[in-house]
């Protein structure tokens, strides 16, 4: 599903050049779900930026579904990421001026799926927010904008879901509650789950933990779960 | 791999939900632009109904369809030519002199007209009551006066009026005449009207009068060419005779490059609206632009390829600035109804209530597209927003805008929109290019102040100040400053309202100087040579300063270096104006030049025998025009006598002076038995004296007009407070548009500041230290802004007085203080109110 072939990246700071990740060697499989775990500043959000296409490698090659991503253009990285990908922030990041609804639809809007309205109904109920789906972001909490994002991940059946600390800002039981949603989803729609996390509570709940320390892997292990 | 095509669909709708909650922000942001482009509809839309106007009213301008003038009464040669032209005609005479109402004992210098008949042809004489426009035709006792003299000095219709021997009754009031300015017609003296079988029982016409003789032709089947062709046969004849026609056309065209003069200036003054209003769109749009930048983030992560998440911003802006054409072109055509009224003292003709589409349409079409230009610049910030921002904003680098092509494919776009926009106002490219160099120049400098305050404010910070002090002076450095938007918006407005300003004040001044300064302000001119010693004793009881008694002698030009004027005229490789060749000179002579004559060539020369050539003194640019110097000869006609000249000097002269000022002057000993009269130049100390000694050198001698400075400076200062109203009514477009773009400018980064007001507030400051913060900032703001406004003004007004008007430069103290205070005052009072 996707792989990462000797990655490093580097940014420029001043005169210097500070590396944020090397010597990535990574293998995620179709519908397996992978955390990602480390200490603050030890490359996760850059190592999931470069999985999901938002960022290119100083070194090294992303391949997803066997295509590299290096060579693509924007647009074409563009497309990968509205058919194929799923996003869920810890900052949820919706789009205050749109309805829960309108949200959620975005994605499939922009694939030109003619069913898009109708996917989002069928979501949102499926997240408990079939009421709320005409409020806007700012008239909904953090557990049920979170709720909206996870929706809006799902709604074009991704192959794969991006989640950075998805309950990052939310308290243990909504975190819970998001967690079970999240996961229930992913086993419903047989998706790949990538999970940037702290949040111990998740990673028991995982395939394989990948642990980063200071930009490189230290380890990786299985943890039984199916 | 497929690619989704651009959903126009989407987009639209895209575009239409997340303007939610910015709608007001964004038409807030399109108010400075509509007031620009309410400016440029009515100007445009006035500018074509003028053009309308002229062109159908064309015979009213001059009255009739051609005009014969001769600085002399029509000799018997002269009404046998005139005779001979085609169509009906009317004779006139025109001079001024003084009146006096018996009844208040009142006296004024007056523009007295005698008609023989109906006139103009084409137009009418407005008056009260309306049959009085013609009365005094029918009744030689009666005559008309302009309506202002009437009421200046309390005279009733009934009452009689002096005019040199003559008692008039006074028949109505005259409004206006077809084709004449309110302004500037009545600018030396009011306009009287008689007949002209009463004008010799005034007895003010005598040899040497300054009067001109008109005769008026209608010749109803003629065209601008069988016209043309009336002038080219008779060319020559007319040289002979010392006349000169004018015909409708040409007062057309006359009149045409004046009025194009005021409409390019106020047309500049819409300019610099619209500019100021883009400017404002560009500060509000960018400010915009950095609170989507999460959105355009989030929907590039979705999927959004990067031209389509700009598109939708592109169309909401785009619709924005197109509400905001529209609310402005609809303010344009309502405030069109007033700019006739604005400008009635200046137009010669009757503007209708149309309005034009076509010029409602491309000024439409101008604004559109300026706004348009203006708002990309910050928008295509939104295209470099890359997806990764919205998962890590601190990981995404810093791009260079002045780097990308694109910025400066839009920057090169944005300057040849203005050039464009310049050119369609000023009609040309060399001005077009001034024009948009001096924006870009005064764009460069307020920018560069601004950064340098930045650099200041960074600087200058100091532990030992006050916490409100410290915050307000970092708050014009940090991020998301409105330090640039404000130095541009601000101090472009103070330019502007101070260039206009001090301009105004100074050339206020220059003829309000010599009343101040111990200068004569009163003239009496046509005294007759005996009546000079009773004149001069009569001034002499009274408390006056008696300053210069200048003989003045009238002559023609007939040959320079013995070549005739007509052969001067034809000479297709000389340029000499028309008035340089055959306008009535009005020479003196002297034993010495005066202290105030400045010789730039030459020296003062009195003749040594009466057999060589007179040698003369001449002004510097009559010489210029002649393309003459020392040594060159000139000969004069004075009443058939040929004097031949050489010229021995060149003077530089100071027409500005209130004084006899001559373009040649003789030396004594040759002039003196020529016809003659004279000009008693005095200073009286008080207007009341001024008056009293008008009465009664009046009283006794009719025919002597006098020149009382206080009034030409009070007609001077009102055209210039009408001109001033108008100029200050084009200013009020800039300054509505700055107050507006710094209204919307501080709405719009509101945001930034709630957000660090609240975490303030959080951390223990209370409201008086927030609003101390803020009125630190904006006071430094304000008052930077407008001292680089001023700074620029300065030299501006500078510029204007030495190269333009060619006048010293005295700032006026006034504006240089009120208009900065006002402004920072506006810019403390709108960021209080709109950050309360």
């Amino acid at each position: 599903m996707l792989k990462l072939e000797n990655i490093q990246k580097t940014f420029p700071s001043g005169s210097r050049t500070i590396t944020v990740l090397s010597d990535i060697d990574l293998l995620i499989r179709a519908r397996s779900t992978v955390a990602i775990i480390g200490p603050s500043g030890s490359g996760k959000t850059t190592l999931l930026g470069l999985c999901a296409g938002l960022d290119r490698p100083t070194a090294g090659r992303v391949l997803f579904n066997d295509i590299d991503l290096g060579p693509l253009t924007e647009d074409q990285l563009a497309d990968i990421r509205r058919d194929q990908t799923g996003f869920v922030f810890q900052t949820f990041r919706l789009l205050p001026s749109l309805t829960a609804k309108e949200n959620v639809m975005i994605p499939a809007e922009l694939k030109g799926d003619p069913q898009a309205a109708a996917r989002a109904d069928e979501l949102l109920d499926q997240v408990g927010l079939s009421e709320r789906r005409t409020h806007y972001p700012r008239q909904l909490s953090g557990g049920e904008q979170q709720r909206v994002a996870l929706a809006r991940a799902f709604i074009n059946q991704p192959k794969i879901i991006f989640a950075d600390e998805p309950t990052g800002n939310l308290d243990d039981e909504t975190g819970q509650h998001i967690l079970d949603l999240l996961f229930g989803l992913n086993r419903d729609q047989g998706t790949t789950l990538m999970v940037v996390t702290h949040d111990h509570a998740l990673t028991e709940r995982v395939q394989s933990i990948v642990t980063l320390k200071s930009g490189r892997i230290v380890a990786t292990r299985a943890t039984g779960h199916r | 791999m497929k690619h989704a095509p651009m959903q126009r669909g989407w987009l639209v709708r895209m575009a239409w939900r997340d303007s939610r909650g910015s709608r007001t922000h964004l038409l807030l942001s399109m108010a400075a632009l509509a007031v620009g482009i309410a400016a440029l509809v009515a100007l445009r839309s006035f500018g074509e109904r003028l053009d309308d106007a002229i062109d159908q009213q064309t015979l009213t301008l001059l009255g009739a369809d051609y005009s014969i003038r001769s600085l002399h009464p029509f000799s018997p040669a002269v009404e046998a030519f005139l005779e001979a032209l085609p169509g009906d005609s009317v004779r006139e005479t025109r001079f001024y002199s003084m009146i006096q109402f018996p009844r208040t004992g009142d006296t004024r210098l007056s523009h007295i007209r005698a008609l023989d008949g109906s006139y103009p042809f084409y137009g009418e004489i407005r008056a009260d009551p309306p049959e009085a426009a013609h009365l005094f035709l029918s009744d030689p006792q009666r005559v008309l006066i302009e309506e202002t003299l009437m009421l200046q000095f309390g005279v009733e219709i009934g009452d009689p009026v002096q005019i040199g021997q003559q008692t008039f009754t006074v028949a109505g009031r005259l409004l206006n005449v077809s084709g004449e300015t309110p302004a500037t017609a009545s600018f030396i003296g009011p306009r009287v009207y008689l007949s002209m079988t009463a004008l010799p029982q005034t007895e003010l016409l005598r040899e040497g009068s300054l009067a001109r003789f008109f005769a008026h032709f209608r010749w109803p089947d003629a065209s601008a060419r069988s016209i043309a062709e009336l002038r080219q046969q008779h060319q020559t004849q007319m040289a002979e005779l010392r006349l000169e026609m004018e015909t409708a056309e040409e007062r057309k065209a006359l009149l045409g490059n004046a009025l194009d003069n005021v409409y390019h200036y106020l047309n500049l003054g819409a300019m610099v609206a619209l500019l100021l209003g883009g400017i404002g769109c560009a500060a509000s749009i960018q400010l915009y632009a950095r609170k989507k930048r999460n959105c355009v983030a989030v929907l590039r992560c979705l999927g959004t390829p990067a031209r389509q998440a700009f598109s939708i911003y592109l169309t909401q802006v785009g619709v924005a600035a197109l509400m905001g054409t529209l609310i402005g072109a609809g303010l344009g055509v309502a405030l069109q109804w007033a700019i006739p009224w604005i400008l009635a003292d200046f137009l010669p003709v009757d503007i209708d209530s149309r309005w034009s589409p076509a010029a409602v349409g491309v000024s439409m079409l101008m604004g559109f597209g300026l706004s348009m230009a203006f708002t990309l610049l910050p928008l295509l910030s939104l295209r470099d927003i890359p997806p990764l921002s919205a998962v890590r904003d601190d990981l995404v680098p810093a791009r260079h805008a002045a780097r990308d092509p694109r910025y400066v494919v839009v920057l090169f776009f944005l300057v040849a929109a203005l050039f464009g926009f310049a050119t369609m106002h000023t009609e040309r490219a060399t001005h077009a290019l001034l024009v948009t160099g001096a924006f870009m120049l005064v764009f460069a400098l307020l920018t560069a102040v601004a950064r340098a305050l930045m650099a200041l404010a960074r600087w200058m910070l100091r532990r030992g100040w006050s916490f409100a002090w410290r915050q307000g002076i970092a708050n014009i450095h940090r991020p998301h400053n409105q330090t640039n938007v404000l130095l541009l918006s601000l101090g472009l407005g103070t330019f502007l309202l101070c260039t206009l300003a001090l301009t105004q004040q100074n050339l206020l001044r220059q003829f309000t100087a010599p009343a101040d300064e111990g200068q004569p302000n009163l003239i009496l001119f046509d005294v007759q040579p005996e009546q000079v010693p009773s004149v001069t004793e009569q001034l002499a009881g009274k408390n006056v300063d008696l300053v210069e008694t200048t003989p003045i002698v009238t002559m023609r030009l007939t040959a320079v270096n013995g070549v005739r004027v007509g052969a001067l005229r034809d000479d297709p490789n000389r340029d000499i104006p028309h008035w340089v060749l055959f306008r009535e000179y009005r020479t003196t002579y002297r034993d010495e030049l005066l202290d105030r004559d400045r010789l730039v060539q030459g020296r003062w020369k009195s003749p040594s025998s009466l057999t060589e050539l007179i040698p003369i003194s001449i002004e510097e640019a009559l010489a210029g025009y002649l393309s003459i110097g020392l040594g060159d000869r000139l000969t004069f006609d004075l009443q058939g006598v040929q004097l031949h000249t050489v010229v021995r000097s060149i003077r530089r002269v100071d027409w500005r002076e209130m004084r006899t000022n001559f373009f040649v002057i003789f030396p004594a000993g040759v002039l003196e038995d020529a016809p003659q009269y004279f000009a008693i130049v005095t200073r009286t100390p008080t207007a009341a004296e001024a008056a009293r000694i008008q009465q009664t050198i009046i009283a006794t001698y009719p025919n002597i007009s006098a020149f009382d400075l206080r009034m030409i400076v009070e007609s001077i200062d009102e055209i210039l407070s009408k001109a001033a109203f108008v100029i200050r009514f084009m200013a009020m477009f800039s300054v509505l548009t700055g107050l507006l773009v710094l209204g919307s400018t501080v709405a719009t980064s509101r945001y930034d500041r709630l957000e660090e007001t609240r975490l303030m507030r959080v951390l223990g400051a209370r409201r008086a230290q927030l609003n101390r913060i803020m009125s630190a900032e904006y006071v430094v703001l304000g008052l930077i802004a407008t001292l680089a406004g001023l700074s620029l003004a300065l030299i501006a007004s500078w510029s204007m007085a030495h190269h333009l008007f060619q006048m010293p430069f005295r700032p006026a103290l006034a504006p240089m203080l009120l208009i900065p205070a006002a402004i920072t005052a506006a810019t403390l009072l709108v960021g209080r109110l709109l950050t309360r």
